[in-house]
């Protein structure tokens, strides 16, 4: 009896180390050390919470592998509806870092995370995690960015055209990155012209100054007015001032925090559990 | 019973009037000139003579009913003997029917009499001038109106003016403060420091016109000042010849009100500047005696000029001295609304067309 039950022990403790093939939805995958998903076949499409369609799969798949050859940089999606009691940005390292992303000897590349519990998206459930050069080239604010751009598309459940969007954008910000200067701060791209808008702000503009334009040239035409004071018939140097004091009472000091304007630019980086070297942002 | 004075030639015996250009008693008929320095003892000589027509002009008032000519005088005019109707105030105006300029020489007497006058500078040539310089410029002014510029009426008006002396002495106190900006690596401070700041002292003004007539809307003749008092000159009857010209209908008293706020206002005025240094200064209360008052009365030459324009009467006022004139004009309302909607289309334009380009860089 002892025996049965120290061999099943130690199959378990096996299974810990080796990790055992299981099913969880279609992906084959074996739970590698800190319990981090390993799959079984790697790919640049990890549908975990399965919010993708076949097709859309094959089709996002195909533009993730082609631009991340061609960029020689690994552009990663990974949807899951669970984070096992990790953060996202734990979860997003060890799964880039044990899966083994990455082109060259600093692993370049990048993964998007999307954590979509019960089949709803709500905000804050997504992180990007770079690496190696992906840190240089999306920046803290090149990820908020990204975020801003696909976001309304992830809450509307629009999880293809979000994703194909993302993998739009790295490969602009590679490029971009590429010819020396990365998007940051004060250089993101630019969205479409705000065109109902500006036009509406400009005509407000024109409007007021229109308005204080001909209200000067309404004026003009009325020269008849009162005076209010009879400065004209002082007479020369008859001011005196016999007494003057000055007399201090009091004062006061308000005190009021600097507003903190420290985006100065650039990535943060830590160090995952993995000992890699990670940028990254969630949104 | 007034006197009625006109200025003949001694010349040739026409109608001379005081020219605005020479400072002079001209006669138009021969052009003999009369100095300024001859009009007192010229004043004097007419004066004399005015005696021997005295009773000639007593009869012609008494077929007046009672009331009917209350606020109405009426003179004989001694060029033509036609007559002249006045109202009560009228002190210097033309015969209606030969044009010869007449001074009513009563409305001046004993305390009526003037004490300065400032002769007129400018003729009516320069307040036609003037008024056509004052249609320039503006481009909400109707073309109609620029273009149809036919002036019903030009007089040049010696307007009665209660000119007021005063000394003041102030006493004002002033909340005022003081602001310090500085920062260190975390927070921005601001230091505000209050005092109580005390001014007394004195200012003394001078001539300080009001408007003594009631037919001069005050307004107006408050917007051609300033008067410049250092050119007055005693008062002669021969400078107001060829003009018009009443005797002040609103005394000294009702007049002071006037003059005081404006005083007072130059007082709290003048004493802020002293108050120098500070941020903000606010005055919290203030004393302001008025000492040594003095009203002087004197006539201050105005031209009038009248023209209407669908069927609204419009008034221009310029100063008889300094050549300043004033009067409101009428708003040309689609010019407005073109201009608005131009300059708002343009600008918009414009300002559309810089934030495309910021956004392109």
């Amino acid at each position: 009896m002892k025996k049965i039950i120290t061999a099943f022990m130690l199959t378990l403790a096996l299974a810990g180390a080796l990790g055992i093939t299981a099913a969880a939805e279609d992906i084959e995958h074996t739970i590698g050390e800190n319990s981090t998903i390993i799959l079984s076949e790697p790919t640049r499409l990890a549908d975990m919470a399965d919010v993708l369609t076949d097709d859309e799969e094959s089709s996002l798949l195909s533009y993730l592998d082609e631009v991340s050859e061609r960029q020689q940089m690994d552009v990663v999606v990974v949807t899951i509806d669970s984070t096992d009691g990790k953060s996202l940005m734990e979860y997003a390292d060890d799964f880039y870092d044990y899966n083994g992303y990455g082109f060259g000897e600093n692993n370049d590349g990048l993964l998007l995370l999307v954590n979509i519990p019960d089949s709803t998206y709500s905000q804050g459930n997504s992180w990007i995690s770079t690496t190696g050069y992906g840190i240089t080239a999306f920046t803290d604010e090149g990820i908020q960015y990204i975020g801003r751009q696909i976001t309304p598309a992830l809450l509307e459940g629009e999880y293809e055209t979000a994703f194909l969007e993302f993998v739009t954008l790295c490969d602009d910000f590679i490029t971009q990155a590429d010819s020396g200067t990365p998007y940051d701060v004060g250089s993101l791209p630019k969205g479409d012209f705000p065109l109902v808008r500006n036009l509406l702000i400009s005509l407000g503009i024109g409007l007021v100054i229109a308005l204080i334009a001909t209200g000067i040239m309404r004026a003009q035409l009325k020269s008849v007015k009162s005076q209010y004071q009879a400065a004209d018939y002082v007479k020369k140097d008859s001011l005196k001032v016999n007494k003057a004091r000055d007399i201090f009472l009091y004062s006061h000091v308000d005190a009021t925090e600097k507003a903190d304007d420290s985006t100065s630019g650039g990535s943060d980086t830590h160090i995952s559990s993995s000992d890699t070297t990670h940028g990254g942002g969630g949104f | 019973m007034s006197e009625l004075m006109e200025y003949k030639c001694p010349c040739c015996g026409g109608e001379i009037a005081f020219d605005p250009n020479s400072q002079k008693l001209q006669c138009p008929y021969c052009g003999t000139e009369f100095e300024a320095e001859a009009l007192a003892s010229y004043d004097e000589a007419l004066n004399n003579m005015q005696e021997d027509d005295m009773q000639w002009e007593t009869s012609p008032g008494s077929q007046w009913d009672n009331g009917e000519a209350d606020g109405l005088k009426a003179y004989v005019c001694k060029s033509c003997g036609g007559e002249i109707v006045g109202d009560e105030n009228t002190a210097a105006t033309a015969c209606p029917y030969c044009g010869s300029p007449v001074v009513m020489t009563g409305q001046f007497s004993g305390a009526l009499k003037p004490d300065y006058v400032i002769p007129f500078k400018l003729d009516k040539e320069a307040a036609k001038k003037a008024l056509n310089e004052h249609y320039k410029g503006k481009r909400l002014l109707p073309k109609i109106f620029k273009d149809q510029n036919h002036i019903d009426e030009i007089k040049g008006v010696y307007v009665p003016f209660w000119l007021f002396d005063a000394d003041a002495d102030a006493e004002i106190r002033y909340k005022a403060t003081k602001t310090r900006f500085w920062s260190d690596s975390r927070y921005n401070y601001t230091e505000t420091s209050y005092f109580l700041v005390m001014r007394e002292g004195a200012l003394a003004f001078e001539h300080v016109p009001v408007d003594g007539s009631t037919k001069m809307e005050a307004e107006l003749m408050e917007s051609i000042e300033p008067f410049d008092f250092s050119e007055a000159v005693d008062f002669k009857t021969a400078y107001l010849a060829g003009y018009m010209a009443d005797k002040y209908d609103v005394d000294a008293e009702h007049s002071i009100d006037r003059a005081n706020e404006r005083i007072k206002k130059s007082t709290e005025q003048a004493f802020a500047s002293t108050v120098i240094g500070y941020d903000t200064c606010i005055p919290e209360s203030t004393a302001i005696q008025l000492n040594n008052g003095k009203a002087k009365y004197a006539l201050y030459p105005v031209w009038i000029l009248n023209t209407t324009w669908n069927d609204q009467k419009y008034t221009f006022a310029m100063n008889g001295q300094t050549g300043k004139l004033v009067g409101d004009l009428p708003v040309d309302k689609s010019a407005y609304w073109k201009w608005l909607i131009g300059l708002t289309a343009l600008i918009g334009a414009v300002a559309f067309g810089i934030s495309y380009l910021l956004w392109l860089l």
